[in-house]
């Protein structure tokens, strides 16, 4: 229901520009009494109009963007505006002025709020929503092809005297030239189950009525598999590395404009990223500068995964030199490794070792991309440390796994404290190895195929898996913990997800991924809370624009 | 009186591949049904050549970085035309 009254609560700002407009209408025909007629129907439609402002008002005070006492302002402010724009438009010169200021701010309170992007995200969950509607309550089809149209209304009477729910339709509806072809005859037979179409069928197949009766196989079309590499040229104006040209997911999470807020934030503290893997690569070029060790062991890498994971989360950005991560300049994260998979395998206590040490060494995030099969106790187990890190302050981000199957059945994918990530490919679908979320408290989606990292001995490539998604999210996390460094799991999964991309359901197989991070939406929401002294602005903001907090 | 025994080694045949996921990783596929490979020795990695191979699962705890079910040991293995 609540996102029904977000939808509905979007209608407010533009129910209260189209009645200013209709008075505006109403005033201009109040020179002349020819469009009596018009005027009637204006009047309805001002009412209409009235009507479906105070709901889309009340939307808005059932919703998670009402705030408390602000209505008794809203309402003021309504009003004012309305008597205003009565006023006004008595005067010509000052009509238009006023016209013409109410259209540029809205319009510049439509961009800088992203509303256009708001209603394109409502967009989506109307087309879901409908797209869940049951279509029809027949499920099962005959074709058949009549010996003469004239006979349709006696095989409807004899369906109807057997006591059959059916629908019938032309098969083939868009034949223009009916003379060319018998396919005119030809109709389908809806009914609600395969056991009536059975005992339709065997009504009819003997029938004089009919030439022919078949049925009608229902065909459904597997969504494409999704193209791998993005298809866009990729450029970008706030980062240099040589490499990130070829990293469409930067592309995706929209790092120019991620970059642009960044620039305008002083961090409170520089976070440490874990990453609990194969090892690191200490020396790589361009991993050096934001790495710090915790021993010297864990500073190389035996395979290549831990190297890559590191790379996506925090290599070292705009400084000419292979790729770029979320963070800019390195002014917000640094990373570190915890070898915890010598030869990318080991056992759960070798885990658990880890996350505990991360969390005594003041790990802010705690990454991840790997796992196992899941049971109680293993799943307790992982539980038990996940609630350990987060009491010491660490967000535990893990990897939902590649089996395309559900989360649920992996560890530590399936805890409940931790954010858990799915993979997408360039064309923003489920990748098709990656698992989904039935149960998942907090899952999220990010870049998972063809993603171009760091691997050892300055070497670069392109690997697949929920394993490089995860590290996008502990990157953002990462900045996003520097910026608040008391920044909870709920908190942080909060935002991710409100501020996400919501990713169009795949709906033949209903595997949900969660929305796909946005990082430079994820930092404005961020900030917008942080930084409470702005709150005064805020008020003014919400008390005179449009746009709806 | 019937007695069941589970054995953690098993013999298969059938045609090897390359899973490009997490860096890669071999496995054997059998009418279908896929064993990934821990230790495949090197002269075998080639996709779409047949082998008699003798497996042993891994323990079930074992964590992984490639989280694309269980993993088999290769304990013999040889190459059939």
């Amino acid at each position: 229901m609540e996102q029904y009254f977000v939808i509905i609560a979007r209608f407010y700002p533009i129910t209260l520009s189209t009645l200013v407009i209709f008075i505006y209408i109403w005033n201009l025909l109040d020179l002349s009494n020819k469009f009596s007629k018009i005027k009637s129907f204006l009047s309805y439609l001002i009412i209409f109009n009235l009507v479906l402002h105070f709901i889309a008002f009340y939307c808005n005070y059932n919703s998670e963007i009402g705030v408390d006492y602000f209505w008794v302002f809203w309402v003021i402010r309504d009003l004012l505006l309305i008597v205003l724009s009565i006023i006004a438009f008595e005067n010509k010169k000052l009509a238009i002025l006023f016209t013409f200021f109410w259209i540029s701010f809205g319009i510049y309170w439509g961009i800088k709020k992203n509303l256009i992007d708001e209603l394109q995200r409502d967009f989506v969950k109307i087309k879901d929503w409908v797209s869940e509607l049951p279509k029809s309550n027949y499920s099962a089809e005959l074709l058949i092809s009549l010996n003469d149209n004239s006979q349709l209304p006696a095989l409807k009477n004899y369906l109807n005297s057997q006591s059959i729910k059916f629908e019938i339709e032309e098969a083939f509806p868009l034949i223009k030239d009916k003379d060319l072809t018998d396919l005119d005859n030809w109709y389908t037979i809806d009914v609600e189950n395969d056991e009536i179409a059975n005992k339709v069928y065997e009504l009819l197949k003997n029938s004089k009525l009919i030439s022919s009766i078949e049925w009608n196989d229902k065909y459904e079309v597997l969504p494409e598999e999704s193209n791998t590499g993005h298809k866009k040229p990729i450029s970008f104006s706030t980062i240099n590395d040589v490499h990130s040209i070829e990293q469409w997911a930067l592309y995706a999470l929209n790092i120019d404009e991620f970059v642009t807020k960044l620039k305008r934030i002083k961090p409170k503290k520089i976070s440490k990223i874990f990453i609990l893997d194969t090892g690191l690569d200490a020396n790589h070029e361009d991993l050096k500068e934001n790495y710090f060790s915790v021993s010297k062991e864990y500073d190389r890498d035996t395979e290549i995964h831990g190297t890559h994971c590191a790379g996506i989360a925090a290599a070292v950005t705009n400084n000419q030199i292979g790729v770029a991560s979320l963070n800019y300049n390195n002014r917000f994260c640094k990373v570190t490794s915890i070898t915890v998979l010598p030869n990318g395998k080991g056992r759960q206590e070798q885990i658990i070792d880890g996350m505990i040490l991360a969390a005594d060494l003041g790990a802010d995030v705690i990454s991840m991309s790997l796992g196992g099969p899941s049971s109680d106790s293993r799943q307790a187990a992982y539980e038990e440390a996940i609630e350990y890190c987060n009491k010491k302050g660490a967000i535990v981000v893990v990897a939902a796994g590649n089996n395309n199957m559900d989360a649920k059945y992996f560890a530590p994918a399936c805890c409940s404290n931790c954010i858990t990530v799915a993979a997408v490919d360039s064309n923003l679908r489920k990748a098709s190895f990656s698992n989904y979320f039935t149960e998942q408290k907090y899952g999220i989606a990010a870049p998972g195929v063809d993603i171009l990292s760091t691997t050892p001995h300055n070497q670069y490539k392109k690997l697949n898996g929920t394993s490089m998604a995860t590290p996008y999210v502990s990157g953002i996390i990462g900045v996003m913990k520097s910026i608040k460094p008391n920044l909870t799991t709920e908190e942080a999964f909060n935002i991710l997800n409100d501020t996400g991309k919501i990713l169009e359901k795949n709906n033949l197989s209903h595997k949900h991924i969660g929305n796909f991070i946005q990082p430079n939406k994820a930092i404005e929401k961020l900030t917008r809370k942080t930084y409470h002294f702005h709150w005064f602005i805020e008020w003014l903001i919400k008390l005179f624009s449009f746009s709806l907090v | 009186m019937e007695i069941k025994i589970d054995l953690p080694i098993s013999l298969h045949i059938g045609t090897i591949e390359y899973e490009n996921l997490e860096g890669g990783f071999w496995r054997l596929n059998e009418n279908n049904t896929i064993y990934n490979l821990n230790n495949l020795p090197h002269e075998f990695r080639q996709e779409g050549i047949r082998v008699a191979i003798l497996l042993k699962k891994s323990p079930e705890d074992v964590v992984n970085i490639f989280m694309n079910g269980i993993f088999y040991e290769v304990l013999s293995i040889k190459k059939i035309d």
